[in-house]
């Protein structure tokens, strides 16, 4: 099996490892639960150890409301955890966490690590007929991002990517209903089942499309979108050498024509074009090891 | 050449200014703060009230 492979299952059990879960019924709630994760996993996910850095950006955004406090969520759970004291200081956290990973190695962790993605990869590998995501929808990940998981917190307190969120009703809903925890789930409303369907439709599209939730919809690779053009590792492709054979477009789980743009905010930085390249035309690097001229990085003018 | 330095060059500052934020924020809040107050579990937020 290849490392990538290796590396999205040792991710995914690195976000899910509270098996203790399974004995206690109790949601892990210690401090491990305030380290934000590299990716995107339901933290309410009975499994999960860590929290979600887009769960934990709109809560920043609620916590910097005035007049604040913790969601109804937390009364449920006994963890009434008002903010009064600390809310910008939560924001200054998440959104340093996010951009932290984003300027050092812009979406490499959502091609090598999120959890989320390597089903998505899975999924893909059904076989049947495929379709190619129109160019447009890529924009609908930075609506996600700054309406839904910003703004839209900001002005109503509540958390309504979260509240839509397909991971969170694949990792967190569906497996609270199946294992409730202690205490019992107060009964499921109108909005379990939308959010149930907005999951089928988003694992339908995985199975015909390269990375649709990626690619339109989550607000994480979103972020690190935008890191990434200028981030200090990036791809680099040799021009003289490169033929535009377009073998690394076909090994490419998100389907950019890397030839054309090596600083392409959609490149999750996989390195299947490179394995695939029959000219070894694509490198990829650090700023500081192409400054040396290491990983075979060439100009790319 | 003057382009691919001053990306760079933003890369490094965009660099140490999230490196900053984030110790700014365990600092000013103080860590435990954080991350009592920063994140919760909300089962609202997973459609389950």
């Amino acid at each position: 099996m290849r490392t990538r492979r290796w590396t999205q299952i040792a991710g995914t059990l690195v976000a899910n490892p509270w098996f203790a879960y399974f004995g206690t019924r109790t949601i892990y709630q210690g401090s491990a639960k305030g380290v934000c994760l590299p990716g995107f996993n339901c933290y309410a996910c009975p499994l999960a150890l860590f929290s979600c850095p887009i769960g934990a950006l709109q809560h920043s955004m609620v916590l910097i409301r005035p007049g604040a406090t913790a969601g109804a969520g937390d009364r449920l759970l006994g963890a009434v955890r008002q903010a009064s004291s600390v809310p910008v200081s939560a924001l200054l956290y998440v959104a340093g966490f996010i951009g932290l990973i984003g300027i050092a190695v812009g979406r490499l962790l959502c091609g090598w690590f999120c959890p989320f993605g390597f089903l998505q990869d899975l999924l893909y590998k059904i076989p049947g007929p495929k379709l190619r995501l129109p160019r447009w929808m890529r924009y609908g990940k930075y609506f996600a991002l700054f309406v839904l998981a910003m703004l839209i917190p900001f002005i109503t307190g509540v958390h309504w990517y979260s509240r839509l969120c397909p991971a969170g009703s694949l990792e967190g809903a569906i497996p609270l209903q199946l294992l409730p925890p202690k205490g019992g789930l107060p009964p499921t409303g109108w909005f379990f089942w939308l959010k149930i369907g907005i999951l089928v439709a988003f694992l339908a599209w995985m199975v015909v499309t390269k990375r649709p939730f990626c690619r339109t919809a989550c607000p994480l690779g979103a972020a690190w979108a935008l890191c990434s053009p200028i981030s200090l590792h990036r791809m680099y492709v040799d021009r003289t050498a490169c033929n535009e054979c377009q073998a690394c477009l076909k090994a490419c789980p998100v389907d950019i024509e890397i030839f054309e743009d090596p600083g392409s905010p959609e490149c999750i930085r996989c390195m299947e074009c490179k394995k695939a390249c029959p000219q070894g035309a694509v490198t990829s690097g650090f700023l500081w090891n192409r400054a040396r001229g290491e990983h075979g990085c060439l100009p790319a003018e | 050449m003057v382009d691919r330095l001053i990306r760079a060059k933003a890369s490094y500052l965009l660099l140490l200014l999230f490196v900053g934020m984030v110790l700014a924020g365990l600092a000013w809040g103080g860590f435990g703060k954080v991350m009592a107050n920063g994140i919760v579990i909300c089962l609202d937020c997973i459609g389950l009230i």
